[in-house]
């Protein structure tokens, strides 16, 4: 079926919306650390529709949230801004605090993620001499051992993001298979999804393997495929990951994202930096 | 009446003990609170082979101090500008073998920070069970619970000789305000003090102690904390002092720009040696214009 696609959105907004349906009403849980538009957005949507009783900690700043009859705030792509005040805080946990709150969901991302879920922020190659020495685990390797499940977020998709195994396990996701999180004790269970620029992923109930759930419009498998050094299971047929509806998208840019956060952070890095400064000359207005 | 000893120390009188070796612990996370006028001063001072711990995110705040060559050791769970890119000082550092990285969590550098502050020698985390970073960290034990046999992680107690901290407003004698988050700064100040360190406490302003008493409820770091406040107006600048003002981004992709450039020594040169004080670092460095923008930004 030759259908032409017309994409009308950035995949940091798709990604938003096929993130939002996953969080259920009345759960709590901390949108990640780092670069955190995609799930703050995500969780904010789930607010706006589906889970008006979701609780949003905004990760280490623990202000306790709910946007639902707020004033309108910027979208911002740290937790840690002050401005998420604005983005319906209504609580302020203590900071041991936020590290004793049962967590439902989380989001984290990584330079490398693995066949098995794992995710490497500590070096890429020998960390005596490393190719790249990452920005350490944060608060990653906590957050995956102890939240009920967790999102995988990619801002790329490479041979060398989606590995094999990852060079070193900062964040334990299903460790080698089957059983290792149950041996561990590892309170949490696991990842549930990798979203990335290409595609949608979810894990082999039985293999604990990174599996291909659909593809993005507009991205063809054998992309993919070619950017994928991960040993992922592909199905016989993989279907389309869901557009984001009119209404979703009405709600993203006119509600959550008035300054387009999520579009600009989908293109180039340049233009992303473009944009990042002139948001800060307007922060005041 | 008795005479209350003011703790106020102009920079150089704060950080004076301060010695080559040194292990610091820095307040704030990634781009906030973070003291960067006692930071600074630490690199005008071309202090040597420091440990620097932050019990949060870092980032010029360490990263600067390992471009000026202050630092032997990080301790922190996250180093890099976020959304800006990697941390470059810290990239090269690791990457020619002059930096140590001391590979950590935040949840175990927090307990290395409580275990401090309760005067006990190690503590027990789950974080970090089944990952690399026991392999590449050799002080994160991995140890069975003497209990249920369960496997942990064991992380010694740090004791750091000084705290460094940024609050929006203090007074004379100690108490310290934060409008915003005041992120791990209160743990990180019982640690260092139950440890024998100094605590050292930039504010934006020094406020009348009327302030204080007016709302206690509103006073974050007691007084009984704090050995020094320094009056640094701005002085988280290019960082956010939460709740007060925002980071200035243009101000942090100048020291990106810089560390591009191979131009640090200049950097260096232009916002530290050449400004001696906080009033020169704000005047050549700082516009009006600026800080209006980032008190503004505080209102979304």
């Amino acid at each position: 079926m030759a259908e032409s696609i017309e994409i009308d959105y950035d995949w940091p907004e798709l990604a938003a919306a096929v993130l939002s349906k996953e969080l259920r009403d009345g759960e709590t849980g901390s949108p990640g650390g780092a670069r955190s538009e995609i799930p703050l957005a995500a969780a904010r949507l789930a607010q706006l529709t589906h889970a008006p009783n979701l609780s949003i900690i905004t990760s280490a700043t623990g202000f306790v949230s709910n946007i639902n009859d707020k004033r309108r705030a910027p979208l911002c792509a740290l937790t840690t801004d002050y401005r998420n005040i604005h983005a319906g805080a209504e609580a302020v946990l203590h900071f041991v605090s936020i590290f004793r709150t049962d967590r439902d969901w989380f989001f984290g991302g990584g330079l490398q993620v693995d066949t098995y879920g794992n995710l490497n922020m500590t070096a890429i190659g020998d960390i005596r001499a490393p190719t790249l020495h990452g920005p350490g685990a944060a608060g990653l390797a906590y957050t995956a051992g102890a939240a009920k499940r967790y999102y995988i977020y990619m801002q790329q998709h490479t041979r060398r993001s989606f590995v094999k195994r990852v060079d070193y396990v900062t964040a334990h996701g299903y460790g080698r298979g089957p059983g290792d999180r149950e041996t561990l004790r590892l309170r949490g269970g696991g990842p549930t999804l990798v979203i990335s620029p290409l595609a949608l992923m979810d894990f082999c109930p039985h293999t604990y393997r990174l599996r291909l759930k659909s593809l993005h419009p507009g991205v063809t498998l054998e992309e993919v495929r070619d950017n994928t050094g991960a040993d992922m299971i592909v199905p016989a047929r993989v279907p389309l990951t869901r557009r984001p509806s009119a209404d979703e998208l009405t709600l993203l840019r006119n509600e959550i994202d008035r300054e387009g956060i999520l579009r600009s952070s989908g293109r180039s890095p340049a233009k992303r930096d473009a944009k990042g400064n002139a948001h800060a000359a307007t922060a005041g207005h | 009446m008795g005479n209350r000893a003011s703790k106020l120390r102009s920079v150089a009188d704060a950080l004076a003990d301060v010695r080559d070796g040194s292990m610091i612990i820095i307040g704030g996370s990634l781009f906030h609170n973070k003291p960067m006028t006692l930071v600074r001063e630490l690199v005008r001072r071309r202090m040597r082979g420091l440990t620097v711990i932050t019990p949060c995110q870092a980032s010029i705040d360490a990263d600067l101090l390992i471009s000026a060559g202050c630092v032997a050791e990080v301790r922190l769970p996250y180093m890099g500008f976020d959304y800006l890119g990697l941390s470059p000082g810290f990239r090269k550092g690791t990457s020619d073998g002059t930096l140590r990285a001391w590979e950590c969590d935040e949840t175990q550098v927090l307990c290395a920070l409580e275990s401090a502050a309760k005067d006990l020698p190690s503590g027990l985390v789950k974080t970090g069970v089944g990952t690399d970073l026991p392999r590449v960290n050799p002080d994160l034990k991995e140890v069975q619970d003497p209990i249920t046999g369960e496997a942990m992680i064991a992380v010694g107690a740090f004791k750091p000789e000084f705290a460094l901290l940024h609050a929006a407003a203090g007074d004379m004698y100690g108490n310290l305000r934060y409008p915003g988050y005041s992120f791990a700064d209160l743990i990180a100040a019982e640690a260092t003090r139950r440890s024998g360190g100094t605590v050292i406490a930039s504010v934006d302003e020094v406020v009348p102690l009327s302030h204080t008493e007016r709302d206690p409820h509103r006073t974050d770091v007691s007084q009984m904390l704090v050995d020094f406040v320094v009056d640094a107006p701005f002085g988280a600048h290019p960082c956010s002092s939460h709740g007060n003002y925002q980071f200035d981004e243009a101000g942090l992709q100048r020291y990106l720009q810089a560390a591009r450039e191979d131009a640090m020594d200049d950097y260096v040169a232009q916002f530290v040696d050449q400004v001696p004080t906080q009033d020169a670092y704000l005047d050549r460095h700082v516009k009006p214009s600026t800080i209006v923008a980032l008190r503004r930004g505080i209102h979304g």
